[in-house]
């Protein structure tokens, strides 16, 4: 009796979570309803919106690799542990870009991973970091992406092997890993290291090498920024406080680093990361590179 | 049945025997190092012993002093100059952090050695009267040839 009670609660629990895959899945909507997406009451400043484009790295991965390739029109192949991935054109042309694109498309994509017609991207595209960011900090790059040339070169797509092709599936994966929205950053940071704490997990998304992750792909939280062997190279860990990785280092060796790629021993940086100062982080103002690497030095997550 | 079973216990035997020797020879990388390969790697060294001096200098951890820059420019220079000869083809033995591109690119390589020597010559012939901003453009010189060859050319430390 007991036993047969028990298969038929197992049947119910397994039915229930077949449905909310599904309704996660096919009806993104009713998970992740727009909230706070709209664009009341927006001051354009193109400025920071061109700041942050240029020290997020938006064009490190929208571009193909190679000389003579046009800028942000895709074209990349990312290659990860669930398979392959294409980068698509963010270029402003209607066709083969995200020119047809509303603002408000632009913050459901960037804040929920979700396109215009509601379909989930993978999270290669780290719209678990950029979720961190501010509205109006979107709206800035959206700005910005809407000056840059619009290039008619469609990006070839690649498709994942079963079952990461069902893009379905992804809709399970936010209700377990995606943390949505700004504000539950930063808590208890004071001030410059609140302003890094937001660089390092927004546009920066640091985390998206330097944590690493659980066997669904997922951040594991108690391990933030601890470094990461799960990749196809081995990523140092970030978080000194911690005792994981940056052994002995002051703010100034870490800002530094960030602006240069000139460690303290005399070394540089190599692999990805050289690109990533190369294009990115050596654009950063001081005072961002100083508050970066205070939220580093603070043991808070 | 017995047969089987006793081939799978050999193949995970043989594997795991394989792995220790793999972790050994992981462990030993860079230390063991010998001849040319041992040669670069004390280049590397040298090279970065000026740098990390130029680098305090610059964050201000060490009063600034044109030139003493200068001189580190020269050391840089120095060893810029002989690069290509320590890299000689079959040299990536298992101690070596030296990428099989060196070799397979090796035109892209001789131009990011280039580009060191001429990072190094200017920061080494800056004026005596230099700033401090000066000297911190040239030093980001160098330091963008020591990433950019570090980027294509050397494979990532071991965990």
């Amino acid at each position: 009796m007991l036993m047969r009670f028990l298969m038929a609660c197992g049947l119910c629990l397994a039915l229930a979570l077949v449905g909310v895959l599904g309704v996660a899945g096919f009806i993104p909507s009713l998970f992740w309803p727009d909230r706070g997406l709209g664009t009341d009451g927006y001051v354009p400043n193109p400025e920071n919106g061109a700041y942050l484009f240029r020290v997020g790295g938006c064009a490190s991965c929208h571009t193909a690799p190679g000389k003579g390739a046009k800028p942000l029109a895709g074209g990349r192949v990312l290659k990860t542990v669930f398979g392959n991935i294409s980068v698509p054109n963010i270029t402003p042309d209607r066709e083969a870009g995200i020119g047809a694109w509303s603002a408000e498309d632009f913050l459901r994509a960037m804040r929920l991973g979700l396109s215009p017609s509601g379909r989930h991207y993978y999270p290669a595209f780290p719209y678990n970091s950029y979720t961190n960011m501010s509205r109006d900090d979107l709206l800035d790059i959206w700005t910005h992406l809407k000056t840059i040339a619009p290039v008619a070169d469609k990006a070839p797509t690649v498709t994942l092997d079963f079952p990461f092709n069902i893009r379905a599936g992804l809709g399970l994966w936010k209700l377990l890993f995606l943390v949505e929205g700004e504000g539950k950053l930063a808590r208890n940071q004071d001030e410059g290291a609140a302003r890094g704490a937001y660089l390092v997990k927004g546009p920066g998304h640091c985390a998206e090498c330097h944590t690493p992750r659980n066997a669904l792909g997922g951040w594991k939280y108690s391990r933030w920024l601890s470094g990461s062997d799960g990749g196809p190279n081995p990523v140092p860990g970030i978080a000194p406080a911690r005792g994981r990785g940056l052994k002995g280092w002051n703010a100034s060796d870490i800002s530094f680093a960030l602006k240069t790629g000139m460690l303290p021993d005399g070394d540089s940086v190599g692999s990805e990361m050289a690109t990533v100062v190369d294009k990115n982080l050596s654009k950063l103002t001081d005072e961002d590179a100083a508050a970066m690497a205070a939220y580093l030095l603070s043991a808070r997550r | 049945m017995m047969n089987t079973s006793l081939k799978i216990g050999r193949n995970i035997c043989a594997a795991a025997l394989l792995g220790l020797t793999v972790a050994a020879g992981g462990a030993a990388a860079h230390d063991g190092a010998t001849g040319v390969v041992k040669e670069r790697m004390d280049a590397m060294k040298t090279m970065g012993g000026a740098m990390k001096q130029l680098a305090a200098m610059m964050k201000g951890q060490s009063p600034f002093d044109a030139m003493a820059a200068t001189q580190a420019g020269m050391t840089i220079q120095g060893q810029a100059e002989g690069l290509l000869k320590l890299f000689p083809k079959g040299s990536d033995d298992m101690s070596s952090r030296a990428k099989p591109e060196v070799w397979t690119k090796w035109g892209e390589f001789e131009a990011a050695t280039a580009a060191l020597n001429k990072a190094s010559a200017a920061l080494a012939g800056a004026d005596m009267g230099a700033g401090k901003s000066d000297i911190m453009a040239l030093f980001a010189g160098v330091g963008k040839s020591c990433k950019g060859c570090h980027e294509q050319f050397r494979k990532p430390k071991d965990k």
